[in-house]
């Protein structure tokens, strides 16, 4: 009788747990964290992400450049959720930097990308810098005959 | 038999090291071809027409030319330092400011006495009679019993037997005449004319001191004491330094520096120096005052291009600014290749200057009508590289002080105005480099990352 009133107890305990452990809602997705760097793995503040059928663009945390979400929501009106298996792609951009166009295939969890992006490198060497004329050149007299 | 192991690093090192003095060949076999100096013949200044020049030549056309060119800016006409192979050219004047080259001093003379010859007052006679002393400091400096002066104490009289030649090779003034010479070092008697008189006759110059004991003649015989002789002499004007070949009697006349022409009339004259660096102050005092007076734009326009032109030869950037910006504010913007150097000078500081950059490179293209061909193409590309490139200046201070900094919809309305111009800039250059089959890479980069939209970019 006592071992019963254990057993019971026991299989009390247990289905909370089972309760708790029950899988996110479909609505919610699976949350998806993107992390922009630069060439020395510092992160860039002023970074952008945007799918390409997006209108909006989401600027990462300035701190650490990172930028997290499980849901986005399209021009149309529909809701473009992360989940498991799905390919996303993703733009990320940020001023002085070349964009980067990515794809990535979430998983259940654990969904962090890191990725760099290399500075544009500005080279103001291939202009030519012009000659200053001194401006002498006068135009000809109408009755002086043209040069030979 | 073979070597151990161990031993062939070494050997290979000792070969190695044995290897690398075949390789370091010196200078010399180029220094003909590649001369350290600016001078053709290897002096700092250089010999023109057979007298050292102040560092330019002239043309035909009395044009100043460089040193060292070889041939004619304006008439590519070959100068005299055409050829880069000749060989240094003799120096024959004083070296260090020291004299040249000293005569030989005669056998030593020693005193006879003349136990007869009583003549001499020695007590007048600390000086006055020498033997050749030409500046009068070797005579006077001497010590009164030093007996090769023919200064004689004691009652001695001395009679000189030492005679030079009556024309010798001096350098006047700081050479043998004098003032070279110290009070107190050894005369030499052999380096004037030997004259019976000791009057005249002389080289004396600047080096002599009034009322010091001197004489320039030799005397033979009785020697009187002249302690006047310095001012019968120094009648003669002031020598160079110049070494010259003069006869004992010749006078050097003073080399009278030309005033200098400081007159800014004549702009075409004044052209081969601005385009040196090398006008005077006089010179650029003179073509300040006309921007300020000259009452015709046209004029003021020729005369601040020259300051212009100095300036950026002279490699004064800060002089070259102010009077940029004075040229493109107040006289003149229409020539888009001042504007397009202006931009391109304010390109390369920070962002602060960037709307500088964007406004004379939009003035720059308002005019790029002027010019043509692959000239046209290559400015214009450079114009809207420049633009585009300082609105991506702004853009990024713009998003990195919202971002990093307290937000507020202002730097956020800020960031994306910037953002939306460097947009624009970078898409007219993209487009201009796509039409004329230049360069795109750059331009690609900008227009997508303003953008945030490759097809925005690609989309014709």
């Amino acid at each position: 009788m006592r071992v019963f009133a254990m057993l019971v107890m026991l299989v009390g305990m247990l289905l909370p747990g089972v309760a708790a452990a029950k899988p996110a809602k479909e609505s919610e997705g699976v949350p998806v964290r993107v992390i922009v760097l630069d060439a020395e793995r510092a992160p860039i503040s002023t970074a952008v992400i945007r799918h390409p059928l997006e209108a909006d663009r989401h600027r990462v945390n300035s701190v650490d450049g990172s930028w997290e979400a499980s849901i986005l929501y399209m021009p149309d009106g529909s809701e473009l959720r992360f989940t498991p298996g799905m390919t996303l792609e993703l733009e990320i951009s940020a001023p002085g930097y070349m964009t980067q166009v990515f794809q990535y295939q979430v998983r259940k969890r654990k969904n962090v990308v890191e990725l760099s992006l290399p500075k544009i490198e500005m080279d103001d060497t291939t202009i030519e810098e012009p000659v200053i004329s001194f401006g002498r050149d006068l135009p000809r007299e109408p009755n002086e005959a043209p040069p030979q | 038999m073979r070597p151990p192991k161990m031993f062939r690093p070494v050997s290979m090192a000792i070969l190695a090291a044995l290897a690398l003095p075949a390789f370091a060949s010196g200078w010399s076999p180029f220094e003909n071809t590649f001369p350290a100096l600016p001078c053709q013949d290897g002096w700092a200044a250089c010999l023109v027409d057979g007298t050292v020049g102040g560092g330019v030549l002239k043309d035909a056309a009395g044009r100043p030319l460089p040193a060292d060119a070889r041939f004619g800016w304006f008439d590519l006409k070959a100068t005299q330092n055409v050829s880069p192979f000749t060989t240094l050219s003799a120096y024959n004047g004083p070296i260090g400011g020291a004299v040249a080259e000293a005569p030989q001093p005669p056998p030593e003379v020693r005193p006879t006495r003349t136990p007869d010859s009583q003549v001499a007052d020695t007590t007048q006679n600390n000086g006055g009679s020498t033997t050749s002393a030409e500046g009068g400091w070797s005579s006077g400096g001497k010590s009164p019993s030093d007996p090769s002066t023919g200064a004689s104490t004691g009652g001695s009289t001395v009679t000189p037997t030492a005679v030079a030649s009556n024309t010798t090779t001096t350098t006047t003034g700081a050479s043998t005449s004098g003032s070279g010479m110290r009070p107190g070092s050894p005369s030499n008697p052999a380096t004037t004319g030997t004259t019976t008189t000791p009057t005249t006759t002389t080289t004396s110059g600047g080096g002599m001191r009034p009322g010091s004991p001197s004489s320039t003649g030799t005397t033979t015989g009785t020697m009187a004491p002249t302690p006047g002789t310095a001012q019968t002499v120094s009648n003669t004007p002031p020598v160079t330094s110049n070494p010259t070949t003069t006869t004992n009697n010749a006078v050097v006349a003073p080399v009278a520096s030309a005033p200098q022409d400081d007159s800014c009339d004549d702009l075409v004259k004044l052209e081969p120096s601005a385009m040196m660096g090398q006008l005077r102050v006089g010179q650029s005092k003179c073509l300040e005052g006309r921007v300020a007076s000259e009452g015709q734009q046209t004029t003021k326009d020729k005369v601040s291009r020259i300051m212009i032109t100095n300036a950026e030869a002279k490699g004064d950037k800060s002089e070259w600014e102010r009077l940029m910006k004075r040229h493109l504010e107040d006289i003149d913007r229409s020539d888009p290749d001042l504007c397009f150097k202006y931009a391109l000078h304010l390109s390369r500081g920070g962002t602060g200057r960037a709307q500088g950059v964007i406004r004379w490179a939009d003035y720059a293209l308002e005019n790029k009508a002027k010019w043509s061909g692959q000239t046209y193409k290559t400015r214009v590309f450079g114009l809207y590289k420049l633009r585009a490139e300082a609105a991506n200046k702004l853009w990024q201070e713009a998003e990195k002080e919202f971002a990093e900094g307290e937000r507020s919809d202002e730097k956020e309305a800020k960031a994306a105005k910037y953002r939306g111009q460097a947009k624009d800039y970078a898409r007219e250059w993209l487009d201009y480099a796509k039409a004329s089959t230049q360069d795109t890479k750059t331009a690609m980069a900008l227009c997508v990352s303003s953008s945030g939209n490759r097809a925005f970019c690609e989309g014709g």
